[in-house]
């Protein structure tokens, strides 16, 4: 049998990787749930016999849980993107953001909120994630808004050689330009949680969906602070398309 | 409608005890038979003069699992006028869902914890949950 290539090994790692992350997001969950039940139970049952300093543990107790919670639920979505990938569809990318926006975010969407979206072609890709992927970068932009300024996001399309290269500007907070690299990470904040809570997983979320479409992300600051997260994604080949196709089925 | 004889089918005692607690806010004379996996509760329910009217199944189990459960208590009681079950599982993945509720046995799919609303909705959308 013949040895495996450097690529082989990486793709065994990246899988045990992922079982690994599912393992820990999915069995963890069980304990954790207990802990969150029992709590509820002695809140319930037990109300008129604890004092107020014991109400405030026990609520303390329950929200560190609940926050544990959801970032394991973060994890097990991470862990998802390449284990249970949808199905690749041709689908327009300036569709797929209109959805995530009206759709994904309704609930969500300021009263002074403008968005442009500029004419965007055809791409073959996972429309799920992806929708997924620009309802996190979009709902960054509400959540990290400047407060004194109505809220305006552009996207906008460029062509550079063989990518596709998107762009999502918005008149928010900003970031600080030494954490733009931070942020990708899963759970990584460049804000305090009491200011803003959050988990920090849209970006780390959108990085590995990006990834698994062979593409890149980054965050660029400007001169005015205005944040820009920048997506390329490479055009598809329709030879690509027929192997990926193919592979799917 | 109240329910007044369940079984919950779990290998977790710590989902047990918090499951029982939810049931009994639902009705506090509710009778709760306990099994902790698929065989078990098959035993169970061969030994018994009557069945419960609400089985709540687990997925992951040892010895036998919530899918196999299914399976074999389809077989046995398909065609009889028995209990209904309800999945009360950790997993909210959509092919654990698709394959339980394919069993005419199975009437809902709730991931845990079980909660009384839950409850009270399960009554009020099965009336032919007999008593």
């Amino acid at each position: 049998m013949s040895e495996m290539s450097d690529k082989q090994k990486l793709q065994k790692l990246e899988k045990e990787f992922e079982e690994f992350l599912y393992i820990i997001s999915h069995d963890f969950a069980a304990p954790l749930r207990h802990i969150n039940g029992f709590v509820s139970i002695i809140q319930q049952d037990k109300q008129d016999q604890l004092d107020a300093q014991t109400t405030s543990y026990l609520d303390n107790i329950l929200k560190s849980s609940e926050h544990l919670n959801a970032m394991l639920q973060g994890l097990l979505k991470l862990s998802r993107i390449n284990t249970r990938p949808g199905e690749r569809t041709t689908t327009t990318l300036s569709g797929i953001i209109e959805a995530a926006w009206h759709h994904d975010l309704r609930h969500f969407i300021p009263e002074d909120a403008q968005l442009n979206v500029a004419e965007m072609p055809a791409y073959f890709c996972d429309e799920s994630q992806l929708q997924q992927t620009f309802g996190a970068l979009l709902l960054n932009c509400i959540e990290y808004r400047n407060p004194t300024d109505d809220l305006k996001i552009n996207v906008t399309h460029n062509l550079d050689d063989d990518m596709h290269v998107i762009c999502i500007e918005d008149n928010g907070i900003g970031i600080h330009p030494k954490m733009t690299e931070r942020v990708l990470k899963p759970f990584a904040r460049a804000v305090s949680a009491a200011d803003f809570p959050g988990l920090g997983m849209g970006l780390a979320f959108a990085k590995k969906v990006i990834e698994h479409h062979n593409g890149t992300i980054e965050i660029n600051v400007s001169e005015n602070a205005s944040t820009c997260v920048i997506i390329r994604l490479p055009k598809v080949s329709d030879d690509e398309k027929l192997v990926s196709t193919a592979l799917s089925t | 409608m109240t329910l007044l004889t369940v079984m919950v089918v779990d290998d977790s005692e710590a989902d047990h005890f918090i499951c029982n607690h939810t049931l009994k806010k639902h009705n506090s004379d509710i009778n709760i038979i306990a099994a902790y996996d698929g065989q078990e509760a098959l035993d169970i329910l061969a030994a018994a003069d009557a069945h419960p009217q609400v089985i709540f199944l687990d997925i992951n189990m040892p010895r036998m699992n919530g899918h196999e459960f299914l399976e074999k208590y389809s077989e046995i009681y398909g065609e009889e006028k028995c209990s209904v079950v309800v999945m009360l599982t950790s997993s909210d993945q959509e092919n654990d869902k698709e394959q339980s509720m394919a069993y005419k046995a199975v009437v809902d799919y709730f991931t845990k914890p079980l909660s009384v609303k839950a409850i009270d909705t399960l009554c009020d959308q099965n009336k032919h949950i007999y008593n």
